[in-house]
């Protein structure tokens, strides 16, 4: 006896095709993000371990095709992540490279005005000009790797958002969006991401650091502001039967 | 031997409709168990990926963290001038004001100490600063991870509930094989035939007989005896 009749299967011939699809379109989005879905040997694993292979490949050889995870798709894989781990290196260096510029230029006018302090008080060439030269250097040090973690931090912003941006396409694929349009948009995505990374890239600025590293220049500048204070309050409160101490607030209303 | 063709026609029938209907439902069972089946192989590999996703975070982890640490070690090394993570920084050069002019050795001895020293430092203070920065690195590799993962189930999910529904409904399209209507119209043509008695076996009912002794309208009454 043969089976029932009708009912050829024709709805999931159709549904199978479908998932073939998406399939092929996630392989193919994924591809372009520079995750392989043909195995783990092209997909490496350096800057996110333990990444596993896209289910759409899976998916696909459960239904006995393949899902763009030929050769083809993962030399693209490989080419593309490639170009985007130089983009994030890049981003990085970038980010690093502009906060440096300026923090250079502080640390020069730190280093010779920290020069002028130690020969006017006569102390070049003993033991506070090892100590300020290395407190000068140890600050700038300090700079560099607080620099690091700002270019660390715009970096991981960028693949987090670009991670996101291949997440979001790949949920509209699985939504219907076709993949015309869900590479489409995924290219937008990425260049919006880019540009973003590379405008927060020359905002890593630090701050003046030198200032509040107490080096000698700075006590110098400190001491001389204080005495300055100090002979300017001496100069108002000339003459006057009752000085101003300033203290109580009710005489002093803080014009000069 | 004629008496009984219709009852062996409806007996036919019937069989070859029941056998019709089990075959479809067979049929319909089928279907569904090779959805099943599917989903069942789904669930299994979306089990072994949150696995393998949970194994990372065992007795890996240490190992994953220290190597993170390395690596944010070289990059803030190389940051800040040079070194490996191996022979830290190296000793940092002090450019002393006084460089320039006559110094005296213990100057120059003490610049190199503390060249050395402040390299010590540096080192040390990079390999902390990794220390802080890897778990933190560590977990955001991991989340973008987490998330990845997250969407291939919810994919594979959906695909999985997609192909459920194709099957649910070419399991309600499947039709009785052509037997078992064969059986069914051989079934209906059998119960007629044996109500009239079967075909030309039976005599026509006469429209003017009113009871079954033959009495007809128009006949003279009988006569009633006592």
């Amino acid at each position: 006896m043969g089976g029932g009749g009708g009912g050829d299967g024709g709805y999931q011939a159709r549904q199978d095709e479908i998932e073939r699809k998406k399939a092929a379109a996630r392989s193919r989005l994924n591809a372009m993000f520079g995750v392989s879905t043909a195995g783990p040997a092209a997909f490496s694993t350096a800057g996110r371990p333990g990444f596993l292979n896209n289910v759409g490949g899976e998916v696909a050889a459960s239904l006995g095709g393949s899902a763009g995870g030929d050769t083809t798709g993962a030399d693209e894989a490989a080419a593309n992540k490639a170009a985007r781990d130089q983009l994030y290196s890049q981003v990085r260096d970038n980010a690093f490279t502009a906060g440096k510029r300026g923090f250079d230029e502080q640390k020069t006018s730190a280093t010779r005005n920290n020069k002028f302090a130690l020969f006017a008080n006569g102390l070049q060439g003993g033991s506070v000009d090892i100590d300020q030269n290395a407190l000068l250097d140890r600050t700038y040090k300090q700079g560099l790797l607080d620099l690091g973690a700002k270019a660390d931090a715009t970096k991981a912003d960028m693949m987090g958002n670009d991670e996101q941006t291949r997440l979001g396409l790949l949920q509209s694929i699985d939504a219907g969006m076709d993949e015309g349009s869900a590479l489409s948009s995924a290219m937008n995505q990425m260049k919006v991401n880019s540009d973003r990374a590379t405008a927060q890239a020359q905002g890593t600025a630090l701050g003046d650091l030198f200032g509040n590293a107490g080096l000698l220049y700075t006590k110098n500048q400190a001491s001389q502001g204080a005495q300055a204070a100090g002979d300017w309050w001496k100069n108002y409160n000339r003459g006057r039967s009752t000085p101003n101490t300033g203290a109580s607030g009710s005489v002093y209303n803080g014009r000069i | 031997m004629a008496a009984y063709a219709p009852y062996l026609l409806m007996a036919a029938g019937t069989a070859a409709d029941v056998v019709g209907q089990r075959n479809a439902n067979s049929e319909r069972r089928d279907i569904m168990n090779r959805a099943m089946e599917k989903t069942a192989q789904n669930q299994d590999r979306a089990t072994k990926q949150v696995l393998a996703e949970g194994s990372n975070y065992g007795t890996k982890r240490l190992t994953d963290v220290a190597t993170q640490e390395q690596s944010a070690l070289a990059q803030a090394l190389k940051d800040v001038g040079g070194g490996t993570p191996q022979e830290g920084a190296g000793a940092q050069v002090i450019n002393g004001a006084g460089d320039a002019g006559q110094v005296s050795g213990d100057y120059l001895k003490a610049k190199a100490d503390r060249a050395i020293s402040e390299g010590d430092r540096l080192t040390s203070v990079a390999r902390e600063l990794a220390k802080v920065r890897a778990p933190g690195q560590l977990m955001t590799a991991e989340g973008m991870r987490r998330s990845d993962l997250t969407e291939q189930l919810g994919s594979a999910a959906s695909t999985n509930r997609n192909q459920a529904q194709a099957a649910s409904q070419d399991a309600q399209a499947v039709e009785a094989p052509w037997y078992g209507q064969l059986g069914k119209v051989a079934s209906t043509i059998g119960g007629l035939w044996a109500a009239t008695g079967g075909m030309g076996g039976g005599s026509k009912p006469d429209p003017y007989s009113i009871n079954p002794k033959g009495v007809r309208l128009g006949d003279p009454a009988p006569r009633i005896r006592f």
